[in-house]
């Protein structure tokens, strides 16, 4: 379906409008009687070891754990009891990305804010819809360095191009990350998988956000997908993305969650490779996913599992129908506070790739990556109330033949303003 | 555990023996007293959101009265030698309540010793702690109806913290001598019987400059001295 290239173009101009109405009018509102809060975070990282394991760790934009330099800035813009204007601005030296990639600007409007039952809408580039990380991604409260492999580890499938078969799919695998990735027709073009979830990336949309006795609850519609927001607004195809999610506290201490998303996720580009009558939109990402976060005393622990489909046009089973390519995600993360201000924490986190025919006619089924393992230990200090200090070590066991262990150890220092 | 116990037996009686008046600065001789008000020109703010973004956001403190912004400023004698053995240790057990994502009292002052409950009024955890160099502690998550107590040894300006909930915060101001208060609604604050001398008084908020005044203090020719924030 061809769309009128201003149509393309309006989401985006809107979007823009409302980043730079608020960046530069923000000061201003604050004359008007607006209260703007500003914050931010300094990350710096040390780290060392094998250049396959902090490759693992790249995320396709930027924003990657292990970036030298990192520089958070925040700026809440409260209008009134109703309305607040968030920004969040994430500035990384090592990033492959425009300025506008991690700018993220949102609206919050309070429809109902009491004690046990508040309803929220919000509209602009709005937190990943799904999950129980998003929250949590921040390196204060983040226990260790990297993130769940779930979160940004980049699969051999990609968006804006189709392997021609099942054997050019898996004559990649192993091979999505930003520095592996070739492309299926072996051409670099500097491009990346997708992962199951990138959530560093936000998308443009809108969601409606709350909680009502012991449940929370959330439902979003977003330009992109979970694997590919649409960072920058203007979208790559026509379909949108349905989010929801789900929280229930059964007693103070449990937060159990579920999550459903469900979006079309190729680009536009491969429009010419599909079948008369095909849409780009007529394929989706569906996820599903489960967590649970507990805490007690100076513990906390939490797990989430995911379950993520791609649907492919050009990959086929084994009798000749469609085949989805599968992946299972899934981590275990726990921290102690061992003394004041001094806590250990840990996360293991997985990916395991479903089947594929191996396309030679024997019935043969092999994973379609190679699956991908990851366990991160450390401790941090708080100096003060504004310094963190962490020590983590992170190996991993990305599959694949020969493959081995490999290793990182990292040093991060974190000032809070 | 053994201290836990020792700060629970200390805490009960404390409370036991509180209800008899023993809190305040210890009977002196020929002492003075100090008056003034306490006046603040506190710009009226939004609440702030919570740090980062955490889900869904609700009201915790619907239909709750503003905190005092007079509770806020303590008054207090600097520079008071100790006596030998110290000064008398009140024993009245002090408060420091968790309602409503808000610390109740925000600014409290203590002795060194002194030991201080932090209940857990809502429905949901709390997990009250300070990384203030020499006066670290974590009281770790508990939920409502619980309770944990802390005592406070060095004098210092201990900034509490609820690591569940950014937004929460409080001070407690460890003193070396009893003789302090905070002002009432009206900001009016008296200290009785302080030690005849040469002393500075000051005066403490959160988020402003202290102010430092001296002043003597003689027997039945009370000093009165207002403080402008």
């Amino acid at each position: 379906m061809t769309i009128f290239p201003t149509a393309r173009l309006l989401p985006a101009l809107l979007a823009w409008t409302l980043v730079l109405h608020v960046w530069i009018a923000g000061p201003l509102w604050a004359g008007e009687g607006a209260d703007v809060y500003t914050y931010g975070t300094v990350d710096l990282q040390l780290s060392a070891g094998d250049a396959r394991a902090l490759e693992g760790n790249q995320q396709r934009r930027g924003n990657s754990p292990y970036s030298h330099t990192k520089l958070n800035l925040f700026a809440d813009i409260v209008a009134n009891e109703r309305l607040t204007v968030f920004n969040h601005l994430t500035l990384d030296p090592s990033a492959r990305a425009t300025i506008g990639t991690f700018l993220r600007t949102w609206v919050r409007y309070s429809v109902v804010v009491r004690p046990d039952f508040d309803l929220h809408l919000q509209v602009g580039k709005i937190p990943t819809p799904f999950g129980h990380f998003t929250e949590r991604a921040y390196t204060d409260i983040n226990p260790v360095l990297g993130f769940p492999l779930m979160y940004h580890y980049s699969s051999s499938l990609r968006k804006e191009q189709l392997p021609a078969s099942n054997a050019v799919l898996l004559a990649h695998r192993g091979q999505g990350t930003p520095a592996a990735f070739t492309g299926y027709d072996g051409n670099a073009n500097g491009s990346a998988g997708l992962p199951m979830v990138y959530d560093s990336c936000w998308d443009f949309g809108g969601s409606a956000v709350g909680s009502l006795w012991r449940f929370e609850y959330l439902l979003a519609v977003t330009q992109g997908s979970l694997s590919d927001p649409r960072s920058n607004a203007s979208d790559n195809n026509d379909g949108q993305q349905l989010a929801l999610r789900l929280g229930f506290v059964p007693f103070t201490g449990l937060l159990l969650r579920t999550s459903y998303a469900r979006a079309p996720y190729l680009d536009r580009a491969v429009t010419e490779d599909l079948a008369p009558g095909q849409d780009v939109e007529d394929f989706l990402q569906e996820i599903i996913g489960v967590s649970a976060e507990y805490e007690w005393r100076h513990l906390s622990v939490i797990g989430e599992w995911a379950d993520n489909r791609w649907e492919s046009p050009t990959i086929r089973a084994a009798g000749g129908g469609d085949q989805d390519l599968q992946v299972t995600g899934f981590y275990m993360e726990g921290r102690c506070k061992l003394q004041p201000g001094w806590f250990v924490g840990g996360r293991y986190s997985g990916l395991r790739y479903g089947r594929i025919d191996d396309g030679s006619g024997t019935g043969r089924s092999i994973a379609w990556d190679w699956d991908v393992d990851r366990l991160e230990f450390g401790t941090g200090y708080w100096v003060n109330e504004v310094i963190l200090t962490k020590l983590t070590a992170q190996v991993n066991d990305a599959g694949g033949p020969g493959a081995q262990h490999d290793s990182i150890l990292a040093a991060q220092l974190t000032i809070l303003f | 555990m053994m201290t836990r116990v020792a700060l629970l037996l200390v805490a009960l009686l404390g409370t036991t023996l509180g209800a008899a008046g023993a809190q305040g600065p210890p009977a002196a001789t020929a002492g003075g007293s100090i008056t003034g008000v306490v006046s603040l020109n506190l710009p009226q703010r939004t609440e702030r959101p919570p740090r980062y973004y955490r889900g869904s956001y609700r009201a915790s403190h619907d239909g709750d009265p503003a905190p005092l912004p007079t509770a806020s400023v303590v008054i207090y004698v600097d520079n008071l030698p100790s006596p030998p053995g110290g000064w008398p240790m009140p024993v009245e057990a002090l408060q420091m309540r968790q309602h409503h994502d808000r610390f109740v009292p925000h600014v409290l002052p203590v002795l060194p010793g002194q030991v201080v409950s932090f209940p857990n009024e809502d429905n949901y955890f709390h997990n009250v702690f300070s990384v203030v160099a020499g006066d670290r502690f974590d009281l770790g998550r508990y939920g409502q109806g619980d309770t944990r107590l802390q005592s406070f040894e060095d004098p210092a300006v201990v900034v509490v913290r609820c690591e569940i909930h950014a937004g929460m915060k409080a001070f407690i101001l460890v003193r070396d001598n009893p003789w302090f208060t905070v002002p009432d609604a009206d900001g009016r604050y008296t200290l009785h019987d302080v030690p005849t001398g040469t002393w500075t008084l000051v005066g403490w908020h959160p988020s402003r400059a202290s102010q430092r005044r001296t002043i003597s203090v003689r027997p039945d020719e009370p000093v009165i001295l207002d403080f402008s924030f």
